[in-house]
Formats: structure tokens, C-alpha cells, sequence
């Protein structure tokens, strides 16, 4: 009878641990799964964060899809698409410029939220397809249109490697500055679209 | 409460307090004297109040656990990254820069563990203090790497405690429960294993943001399944053979329904596969897909016709909405309209844009995703 009783006392305690470790699973994967449903505006994100380990990496620019401050004196509308932002890179593309100072500037930050600081190590031009581009750095020439990172709004300090963002909410800004840089204005619409993409490592 | 109660229950409050006070407010961030102070912790529990340690059971078998699961876990992980892709890992790649990875993961760990096996050991015979010595823990390794910036908004709060809170803590419930009943040096093992790891492979599978937090906490939970085995094994040692096996099928069955739910859930939320799901958070299509209604979603059909919902991407924005006409001028054109709109969308679409077909609509399943989504917008 003891026995018996001592028994049916252990068997309780396991259905117990089994059930709290289960419904445990249940919740913190369905909140997970509600959590990430309301955050996504695309249906896909990855990331580059690194959660899992001691020394966390979270080095990216804050995402989403970023409006233009737009210069120009064209009198025909300039056209700034939306640049659209993701952890690593930004793009724009549906970009219309006629004259030369016509430009769309793009602010943009970049956020370190993991406990190592980082170091910028490339800058890598996305080049549009219609059309061929030389490419330096931060520096993007495509006929008429030039790309560049910049760390000001007007376009002149271009971003470099090897700058350093702090752990833990280092911040940088940086533009996105498309600019026409021909010699004369475009008769007809043409539409550029590129971007850049950034690579931090641990410093 | 009795005295012993009341003075862990000081001491694990002021590990917080000074801790939050150190990081969180003189934003001293150097890894090395935070080892050293929790060395100090440690001598000081330790030391000056000696005990002995309990004698923990299948050791043996515990390690044989732990270093299976995570062996294969990274096994499969990596087998993955062979469909998905892999992705450069931004730790140091110097030979020094690893070396001091390593060394401060090792260090962190093992005074970590230290820690959490002498908090265990004095305040075990007390389920609350178990508990808070595992929230501790958890505020400890998460005070290094996280600041009161990340919490300066809700969107950001939300990121932080999905990408960083909840798997710190769902791996500190795994090694409390794995230093209660076998000791520090399975823990150490496993947040070895777990940890160090990241410090020397060149490149990581390039799995979603959340099937990552998906694994991070998964992973901790499965392995307290799995060692809880070894604990109930021990405690029904006396029972005979039959009743235990029949105990054991009965849970196994349990778990991996479980499971089968869950990956479901996961494989719908993911969109790493054919399928997927969308919570609906506006009322353009109110009367047939109303706001907080859940779609399921096809990205393999491509054939669309008139009268179709189809689910694409505009402007940075997913809309649900149904196809009213199509052209073909170079290639289709599609035009969509909102059920409840008065007019035609502004917009044309190519088959590139449109990400798949509503195949049916689970009625009020998205309404928490819709209001949490709410909540962070404003």
C-alpha cells in the first residue's frame, strides 16, 4: 500500500513535468509564431543576428522601405523610388533624373545591437542591368547617374572601410545619394536602379 | 521562509541589482572583470559556506544525451545548408581573434556554471528559488549583451526578446534543470557545445531570423525531454520493466504529436516551403476575407484567372486582393480590386510580383498577430 501510494506520487510528478514542459513548447513556439507574423512586412527575413552564443552579433541597418529627400530643378517630375532596406543591403530601384544636380537622398541607419564591435569590411555596388557601371568603393558610376554612400546628406564624404561601430547601440548614418552627373539633360524617361550592400565583421 | 530561504533570496536580488547596476547604468562592458566578479560570486558562496555536493545520478548517460542530440543537431542544420545556402560568419577570423572568442566563451561558461551548480545546491529544497536562480542566470548573460537602447521602442523590445530573450532563457531552464539532477559539468558540456562552436566554423547555414529562434528555443526544451528519461528511469527504477516501457511509449506518443503540430506551424509561418499562411490585417476584402482572418497561401500555383485572390507585394506592403481583369500586353497584366473598395487598385501587376493564391481562408486565427501588429505601429 505504501508502495503504491509513493508510486502514484511519482507518476503525478512526471505527468506533471511532461505536461508543463509541453505546453512550455506549445506557447513560447506559437507566441514566437504570432511575434514574427506581426513584425514581417516581407514574407521572408533573414538576418545576420547571432543569437545563440555568449557574444551576440547584431550589426544591421535598420529595415524597411525608406523615402527620398528629393533636389532638382527639372521641370518635368523627378521620380525617387522607395529604396528598399534589408539588414545587409539597400536598393532603389524606379529612379527617374533628367539634369545634372538632380538627386534622391536616401537616409538610412545602421545600428550595432550585439556585444562585439565591428568593422566595416566591404562595400559592394549592386549595379543595375540596363546599363554599365565602373565601381569604386562606396562609389557607383553608371552613365549619368552616379551612386554613393556617404556619411552627409549633401553626398561628399563617401562612407569607408575599416570605420568601426561600437557594440552595443553604435549607430552611423549614412545616404544613399543618386545623382545625375552627365553633361546634359535626358529627352527621354530613364529608369536606374542599383544599391549597395555592406559587410561588418567582429573588430 | 526561513532563514536560509530569505538569504538566497537576497543574495540572487543583489546579484541582479548590481549586475543592472553595472551594465545597464555605468555601461561598463568589459568582459573580463565581469568574469572575475563572478569568480568572486562564486568563492564567496562557495568557500566560506561549504556544503557537499549531492551526488548526482546517470552522469554517464546524461553526457551520452547531450553530446548526441547537439552532434546532430548541427549535423542536420549544416546537412540543410546545402539547399539553403550558407553565410560568412562575422566573428573574428584572425587566429587571435578566435583564440580570444574562445577563451572568453570557455571562461564565461565555466564561472557561469560554477555559479548556477552552488546557487542550485544551497537553495534546492526550494522550487522558487530554483526558479529565480534559473531567471538570474538568464539576466546575468543577457545584462552583457543587451542595453536599455534596444528597449526604445516596442518594435525593437518585441525583435530583442524574440531574437535574444526567450532562447537565453529557454537555454538557462535547460541547464538548471540539467545541473539539479546531474551537475554542473553536463551543463558546462552542453553551453559548451552550444556556444563555443559559433567561435570556430567559418560559415552558418542561412536559416530565417525565425526559424533560428524557432531552433534556439526548441533545441534547450527537446533536451530536457530527452534527459527527463534518465530522471523518471531513475525514479521508477523499482517498477517493473513493462509498466515503465509502457509510461515511456505513452509520453513518446504525447511529444511527438506535439511536434507534429509544431512543425506545422512552423513550415506555415516560415515560407520556407510550397505553402504558407497570412494573417490579414486590413478590411479590403471585408465580406469575404475580413481583418484578422487567416489565408493559406499556395506559391506553386501560377495559373490565375479572373475572380482569383492572389497575394502580392506593392510598395513594401503584402496585400490580399482579387483579380478583376487581365491583359495580355508583353506578357500578363493583372488588375486587382478589395471586395469592400469602390474601385479598381492603382496599380498593374506581372506574374513577378504576385507571391501566390489564396486557397482558403481560416476564419479569426490571425486576430492576435493583427492586434500585436497594431500595438507595435502605434
Amino acid at each position: 500500500m505504501k508502495n503504491t501510494k509513493k508510486e502514484t506520487k511519482k507518476t503525478k510528478k512526471d505527468r506533471k513535468e511532461l505536461i508543463t514542459i509541453i505546453l512550455a513548447i506549445i506557447i513560447i513556439i506559437l507566441g514566437l509564431s504570432i511575434a514574427y507574423s506581426a513584425l514581417s512586412t516581407t514574407l521572408n527575413i533573414k538576418s545576420n543576428k547571432i543569437s545563440h552564443a555568449s557574444l551576440t552579433w547584431d550589426v544591421a541597418f535598420e529595415t524597411g522601405y525608406v523615402n527620398a529627400i528629393v533636389s532638382g530643378t527639372s521641370s518635368t517630375g523627378i521620380k525617387c523610388g522607395t529604396a528598399s532596406v534589408t539588414t545587409s543591403t539597400v536598393s532603389v530601384s524606379d529612379t527617374v533624373l533628367y539634369k545634372p544636380d538632380d538627386s534622391c537622398s536616401y537616409p538610412l541607419i545602421i545600428k550595432n545591437n550585439g556585444s562585439l564591435d565591428a568593422i566595416l569590411s566591404t562595400i559592394t555596388p549592386i549595379t543595375p542591368t540596363s546599363v554599365s557601371c565602373t565601381t569604386n568603393g562606396a562609389e557607383m558610376v553608371c552613365g549619368d547617374i552616379t551612386y554613393k554612400l556617404t556619411t552627409d546628406a549633401s553626398g561628399n564624404n563617401l562612407l569607408r572601410t575599416n570605420s568601426i561601430l561600437e557594440k552595443i547601440s553604435g549607430t552611423e548614418r549614412v545616404y544613399l545619394v543618386i545623382k545625375y552627373t552627365g553633361l546634359g539633360g535626358n529627352t527621354t524617361s530613364t529608369q536606374y536602379s542599383g544599391g549597395f550592400t555592406l559587410v561588418y565583421k567582429q573588430k | 521562509m526561513n532563514k536560509q530561504y530569505l538569504k538566497y533570496l537576497l543574495i540572487e536580488l543583489i546579484l541582479i541589482i548590481f549586475s543592472f547596476l553595472q551594465f545597464a547604468i555605468l555601461k561598463q562592458y568589459n568582459v573580463y572583470l565581469y568574469i572575475l566578479e563572478l569568480l568572486a560570486v562564486v568563492i564567496v558562496i562557495r568557500f566560506l559556506n561549504p556544503f557537499d555536493l549531492k551526488n548526482h545520478f546517470n552522469k554517464k548517460e546524461a553526457l551520452l544525451v547531450v553530446l548526441i542530440v547537439c552532434l546532430g543537431y548541427y549535423a542536420i542544420t549544416y546537412f540543410l545548408g546545402f539547399f539553403i545556402g550558407f553565410i560568412k560568419s562575422s566573428f573574428s577570423r584572425s587566429l587571435l581573434g578566435i583564440v580570444r572568442n574562445v577563451f572568453f566563451s570557455i571562461s564565461f561558461i565555466v564561472i557561469l556554471e560554477l555559479l548556477r551548480e552552488v546557487l542550485i545546491e544551497k537553495v534546492r529544497y526550494y522550487k522558487s528559488l530554483v526558479f529565480l536562480t534559473c531567471v538570474v542566470l538568464t539576466i546575468l548573460e543577457l545584462l552583457f549583451s543587451i542595453s536599455i537602447m534596444h528597449f526604445a521602442s516596442r518594435r525593437t523590445a518585441l525583435e530583442i526578446l524574440m531574437a535574444f530573450i526567450i532562447p537565453c532563457f529557454a537555454r538557462n531552464i535547460f541547464l538548471t534543470y540539467s545541473t539539479f539532477y546531474f551537475g554542473k559539468d553536463i551543463s558546462i558540456v552542453y553551453h559548451l557545445l552550444i556556444d563555443t562552436i559559433n567561435y570556430v566554423v567559418p560559415v552558418f547555414p542561412n536559416i530565417s531570423e525565425y526559424l533560428t529562434q524557432v531552433l534556439s528555443v526548441l533545441h534547450p526544451l527537446v533536451m530536457i525531454f530527452v534527459t527527463s528519461n534518465l530522471v523518471i528511469f531513475k525514479r521508477h527504477e523499482k517498477e517493473d520493466f513493462i509498466t515503465m516501457k509502457k509510461k515511456r511509449i505513452a509520453k513518446n506518443v504525447l511529444f511527438s504529436i506535439t511536434f507534429m503540430f509544431l512543425f506545422l506551424v512552423v513550415y506555415l509561418v516560415s515560407d520556407i516551403g510550397r505553402f504558407t499562411i497570412l494573417a490579414v490585417g486590413s478590411g479590403s476584402m471585408e465580406g469575404s476575407i475580413d481583418k484578422g482572418d487567416v489565408v493559406f497561401i499556395d506559391k506553386n500555383d501560377k495559373k490565375y484567372k479572373v475572380g482569383d485572390v492572389i497575394v502580392f507585394q506593392y510598395s513594401g506592403t503584402i496585400i490580399v486582393h482579387r483579380i478583376v481583369e487581365i491583359k495580355d500586353i508583353n506578357g500578363k497584366i493583372y488588375l486587382t480590386k478589395g471586395d469592400a473598395n469602390n474601385a479598381v487598385d492603382n496599380w498593374e501587376l506581372t506574374d513577378n510580383n504576385i507571391k501566390g493564391k489564396c486557397k482558403f481562408v481560416i476564419k479569426y486565427l490571425g486576430i492576435p498577430t493583427v492586434a500585436l501588429s497594431e500595438f507595435l505601429s502605434e
